[in-house]
């Protein structure tokens, strides 16, 4: 089915929003007209490449992977291509009318514009808020993407990216538009801020059944459309009150640019310190946001009578509202629809959510189910199919997966005697109910820590060790299923002991790259154990020790009078586990391994797989968006240059420190607000002008840029080497300030011109298409294919390349702006 | 041989298990491809193109285009079915897990699929095989003949052709079904019955016993769901019924789709209206999969609810599926109502019937035991 009506109601509304634009004079004609020229061509080249490629594979039969979802592709833009036919033609209606008649030559008079503004109030407490709202609005945006789109970091470098090209569009908008009177747009922004929300649940009721997982297609299209009218209005009014701080009260472009990013900050520690402890996410957005309305109204109307008596206490009672009614358990209930959410509650590395559905009760996290009601075949086969391995267990290690769960069915094993339980989530620690005198014979030692910081300083050894995390499909759970952890669970497993795992490929075929993923893990349990079987139930289990292992588990779980329900001889047969397994031995590849936390093969291949859910192999649209935003490179001016790759350089060390951090901490649900804080501070502390330095022109301050980076590659093993928290914490923000600093510092000196607004819309723009590039290359493609470190190197080497390109090129202005 | 070929082999030889000497179907053109291509039964020329008649999807194609079940395309004007002799997932399953309780009960099931199926259900638990084609999967070159010598190897007493879609390798399927029916070798169709008249007429002269997916009573739900009309498959059961093919069917209930109880009391009645109140219904637990992974398994309330239902409506051998330790996998007597099979999983802990009767009242019990 095709998606005509959406489509063009949304081609139309879009439409609607920039004709509305031109006409209250937020943007030129010209802004307007050069808009639907731009959507005119991708439609059509989207269009089109995609029938020239239909066109070869029916003529040559061509084996192009996915070549029959083009034609969805050909026919979705060649709709939208169409609907922007029409806008076109209506303002060439009077010329085609004209054909018929007699030829009367007419010209558009296309004004060139200052950038300026009309707008009371101070423009730096309004750049402030700016920059708050926005980095709040972010922050929220992030979680809650990644709650509905299953958590994979690729999405984060997505909603990065989106948000800066969007913002850049609203700069360049800004940079032609006419002296307008912006203090309306301004006011408005905090309810702006809460349109990225209602459009994402709205839009995810429209293009989602219930339960339905979104791909990253959809995911794509959902924050572009929900992002695109707060973002791109943001950009605009940056943009605008720039100018209007410039032409107002003497403040240069960096100072603005500064001011608005320590709002950012401000955003960024109160999300960080409050988010997650005292509020969740939709307490945060909306607490947020409303404690900025008053502030903007009595600056934007000093004189009015109704701020102070009726915004100020109604805001206040608003904010008591949203603190005292948790308005999270009523929004996503709208996110879940069927199912009833008696509570949602964000800890510090995600959302918690219970859902209830006809009387059974269902545990969520982060939108993925980790608990249900009558699931007997899943905790038996979690714990009996490693337990029965052993004659004799007496210490057993379980990771994460819940203890009230599977508690039960170690019992079943008299000679255990103790059981160790790690779950760094504090707040899923709260939803164990267990009680010490259900199981009087076993100690139990439950562990709120990071169970890979944990088993790193663990000094005692376990018989065995059943590791409850799913599939490495994200940078967090990749950190167990990597050489490093191997090593240290061979570390504390008895000389005979077992250590089992959840592996993908659960169903009847083990698709490809399922088994890149599996054969990964499998070769990589090679190195430290002599036996690795797997079992496949109803997921697929690997079982390893260096002692034999055998397929006769329902006579083990007989031979020990245990009473299961579905791990037994009624279910189980020996012939057939074997015969399964040794199918799925044969088929696995020997060259796939090498998973480690610098180089996360596993990650990719699982997301791979789910990206297949979509039907074609959308991760290969990446590179043609990457070549899409470096082509503007080519055409650049130096400056522009400059200050583009520096972004890039910022956004993809940031993007690697958050997955580095990831990868060693085991958390950015949290510190995505610390992060964007202190990169913003860096920015902040570059742009104000404050550390100026006489002789750093931007060229030298580029290749400070390729210093940093090579110093943090060559740091990146070092760092997941030593484990220690603070100093990783410490090095990994030290690090990402200095490129802050640097975009930052570049920005201030670029923009330092006799015309502001004009230059600095095309700085600003060049800054946030760089970011894009900058976040989208290294998550979608350098981190996959080169891994952490060497994507530093990369990183040093653009930067490197784009230093020489500006030292041998005629224009020396930025250089001498630098020294004046 | 290639080296890999002979390390699967010797693997394969050390476990004393008879394994398949696979070859990995390469997913680009190549003249080895070609091997798995057949001319494809009930094919149409029309003035659009080549209709491909096995299923009510009707596809019409042009040369070098692919049918919507992934496995069919136009060459030379012809068409060609994709899936010949290169199942992609082989196993050996307990009869009970297709699911089949009346059919040969504790006995084994050689099973095989190939890529491809007509529908797109939302909650496909073999996505990665139903929702692509034969060239992108990896395969393993197993012609009909050695399909029965592995079955019999592996003392299974009967073929399923199941985990994707049947209809979909209906070449292959028919074949094997043939030479497996002159070697006393039972066979098995797991389907979701959306398959034409003419060609299930055909294939019931050598299929034994099918389970049919019924997936909703609900057009709408149908079309959602899995892309699929309801009307076509209620033909099929008929034609099943109709041609004496050993019948059970599955109704998964998906929470929010397919659980709606007024829904399933209207099927039950259509079913028992239709003459099939002795064919046993399989009310299986949905498990979050493929693009419903948010939503929750099936409440077993919700489950014995749908029991109650269906056995009020007057179906005789109604089932509870991927509840480990309901009652519902047990077998009543239909006339004195006693317990004539009791089931613990897949095995059978007590069996009270003899040549096909109730040992309490004599009366029929339904199946082929």
């Amino acid at each position: 089915m095709y998606h005509v009506e959406l489509i063009g109601i949304i081609s139309l509304l879009f439409y609607l929003i920039t004709l509305a634009g031109k006409y209250r004079g937020f943007i030129s004609s010209n802004a307007h007209k050069s808009f639907w020229n731009i959507i005119l061509l991708l439609t059509f080249l989207l269009t089109a490449t995609a029938g020239i490629f239909l066109a070869l594979q029916n003529n040559y039969k061509w084996d192009i992977k996915g070549v029959e979802k083009l034609i969805t592709w050909h026919v979705e833009f060649g709709i939208g291509m169409s609907f922007t036919a029409i806008f076109h033609l209506s303002w060439h209606l009077k010329y085609f009318l004209k054909l018929f008649k007699t030829t009367n030559k007419s010209q558009d008079s296309h004004p060139l514009t200052t950038v300026s503004a009309q707008l009371h109030g101070d423009p730096a407490i309004l750049l402030f808020l700016l920059g708050f709202i926005t980095i709040i609005v972010q922050i929220v945006f992030l979680k809650e993407i990644m709650n509905i789109s299953g958590g994979y970091e690729l999405i984060n470098g997505l909603i990065f990216a989106l948000w800066l090209i969007l913002s850049s569009l609203g700069a360049a908008l800004a940079g032609q538009s006419g002296d307008i009177n912006i203090r309306k747009l301004v006011a408005l922004i905090p309810l702006l801020a809460l349109l990225p929300f209602i459009l994402l649940i709205l839009l995810y009721s429209i293009f989602l059944t219930p339960g339905e997982t979104p791909s990253m297609g959809v995911t794509s299209l959902i924050s572009l459309l929900a992002l695109a009218p707060f973002t791109a209005v943001s950009g605009y009014l940056f943009i605008k009150l720039t100018a209007t701080g410039w032409n107002k009260s003497g403040l240069t472009p960096g100072k603005s640019y500064s001011i608005e990013t320590i709002g950012g900050i401000v955003a960024g520690l109160i999300s960080t310190l409050a988010g997650g402890y005292l509020l969740n996410n939709y307490q945060l957005l909306l607490t947020g946001i409303l404690i900025t309305i008053p502030i903007a109204c009595n600056n934007l109307w000093p004189d009015n009578k109704i701020v102070k008596p009726v915004v100020i206490p109604l805001t206040i009672l608003l904010v008591v509202m949203s603190l005292a009614f948790n308005p999270d358990r009523y929004i996503r209930s709208l996110l879940f629809r069927d199912i009833k959410i008696t509570s949602s509650n964000d800890s510090k590395f995600g959302n918690i959510s219970t859902g209830v559905y006809s009387g059974e009760e269902t545990l969520y996290y982060n939108h993925k189910i980790i608990r249900y009601a009558n699931n007997q075949i899943e905790r038996e086969e979690n714990i009996h199919y490693a337990l029965s391995q052993h004659p004799d267990p007496a210490s057993v290690m379980i990771i994460s997966g819940g203890l009230q769960n599977h508690i039960g069915e170690i019992a079943k094993y008299r000679s255990v005697k103790e059981v160790t339980y790690i779950e760094r989530d504090s707040e899923l620690l709260d939803n164990e109910l267990l009680s010490d005198s259900l199981y009087p014979n076993i100690s139990l030692n439950i562990v709120n820590d990071d169970p890979y910081a944990y088993i790193r300083e663990c000094n005692r050894t376990f018989d065995v060790i059943i590791l409850l995390i799913p599939v490495p499909d994200n940078f967090v759970s990749n950190r167990y299923f990597t050489l490093d952890f191997f090593s240290l669970i061979k570390k504390i497993l008895e000389v005979n002991g077992i250590f089992a795992l959840q592996a993908p490929g659960t169903n009847s075929y083990i698709s490809m790259n399922e088994m890149r993923s599996l054969s990964t893990t499998y070769n990589d349990l090679g190195n430290f154990f002599m036996n690795i079987i797997p079992i496949r139930g109803e997921k697929l289990y690997l079982l390893a020790s260096n002692s034999p292992l055998g397929f006769d588990i329902a006579s083990k779980i007989n031979d020990r009078n245990i009473d299961n329900s579905y791990v037994n001889s009624d279910y189980l047969s020996e012939t057939i586990i074997r015969f399964n397994s040794e199918t799925i031995i044969a088929g696995i590849d020997s060259l796939c391994s090498g998973n480690m936390l610098n180089h996360p093969v596993s990650v990719f291949h699982n997301q791979l797989y789910s990206l297949s859910k979509s039907g074609s192999n959308r991760y290969l649209i990446i590179p043609v968006i990457l070549v899409l935003l470096a082509l503007p490179f080519l055409k650049m001016s130096k400056n522009n240059r400059l200050i583009y790759a520096s972004s890039m350089n910022l956004a993809g060390t940031e993007i690697l420190a958050l997955l580095l951090f990831q990868s060693t901490i085991g958390e950015i649900y949290q510190s995505t607000g610390l992060f964007l804080a202190v990169i913003m501070g860096g920015l902040a502390f570059g742009s104000s002008g404050m550390a100026k330095i006489k002789k750093l022109t931007p060229e030298l301050a580029t290749v400070l840029l390729v210093v940093s980076s090579i110093l943090y590659g060559t740091l990146t093993p070092v760092l997941i080497k030593t484990g220690s928290q603070p100093l990783i914490y410490f090095i990994t923000l030290i690090l990402i300030f200095i490129p802050g600093y640097i975009t930052g510092y570049i920005y201030m000196v670029l923009t330092t011109t006799e015309r502001p607004g004009k230059t600095a819309s095309g700085i600003y723009s060049s800054e946030l298409l760089g970011a894009s590039l900058g976040f989208l290359a290294v998550t979608g493609l350098l981190v996959p294919v080169i891994g952490i470190k060497n994507t530093f190197y990369i990183l040093a080497i653009i930067n490197f390349g784009t230093y020489i390109s500006a030292k041998y090129s005629g224009n020396r202005r930025s250089s001498k702006l630098a020294k004046g | 041989m290639k080296k890999r070929e002979f390390i699967r082999n010797l693997t394969a030889a050390a476990s004393g298990i008879i394994l398949y000497p696979g070859t990995i179907t390469p997913a680009v053109a190549g003249p080895g491809k070609d091997k798995y291509l057949r001319v494809a039964q009930f094919q149409e020329e029309t003035a659009r193109g080549i209709m491909c008649n096995i299923c009510p999807n009707e596809c019409v194609l042009k040369e070098g285009e692919l049918s919507d079940c992934h496995n069919r395309i136009v060459k030379d004007n012809k068409l060609y079915t994709m899936a010949y002799g290169n199942p992609c997932a082989v196993n050996i399953d307990p009869v009970e897990k297709k699911p089949l309780y009346h059919f040969y009960p504790s006995s084994t099931a050689f099973s095989i699929a190939t890529a491809g199926c007509n529908f797109a259900c939302l909650n496909c638990q073999n996505w990665t095989i139903s929702q692509t084609s034969p060239d992108k999967t990896s395969n393993i070159d197993m012609m009909p003949d050695r399909v029965i010598e592995y079955a019999r190897s592996n003392n299974c007493k009967s073929i399923a052709y199941t985990y994707s879609e049947p209809v979909t390798f209906y070449e292959y399927m028919y074949d094997t079904a043939l030479i497996a029916k002159e070697a006393d070798i039972k066979n098995i169709m797991v389907s979701n019955g959306y398959i034409k008249k003419e060609p299930l007429i055909k294939l019931c002269k050598v299929i034994d016993a099918a389970n049919i997916d019924l997936k909703s009573f609900n057009d709408k739900t149908y079309l959602k769901l899995t892309g699929g009309k309801l009307q076509p498959v209620l033909d099929s059961l008929i034609t099943y019924r109709e041609q004496k093919v050993w019948l059970e069917i599955t109704n998964l209930i998906i929470p929010g789709w397919t659980d709606n109880l007024n829904e399933i009391k209207e099927m039950c009645k259509w079913l028992v209206n239709n003459g099939f109140e002795t064919t046993p219904l399989h009310f299986s637990r949905f498990h979050p999969q493929y693009k419903l992974e948010q939503l929750p398994p099936t409440p077993v309330n919700i489950l014995n609810e749908a029991y109650n239902i269906a056995r009020k409506e007057g179906l005789k051998y109604v089932y509870i599926g991927n509840v480990p330790g309901t009652h519902a996998t047990d077998t009543y007597c239909p006339e004195c109502n006693k317990m004539v099979i009791k089931r613990r999983g897949y095995t059978i802990t007590e069996n009270n019937i003899n040549n096909g009767k109730c040992t309490f009242c004599n009366s029929k019990v339904d199946g082929i035991w």
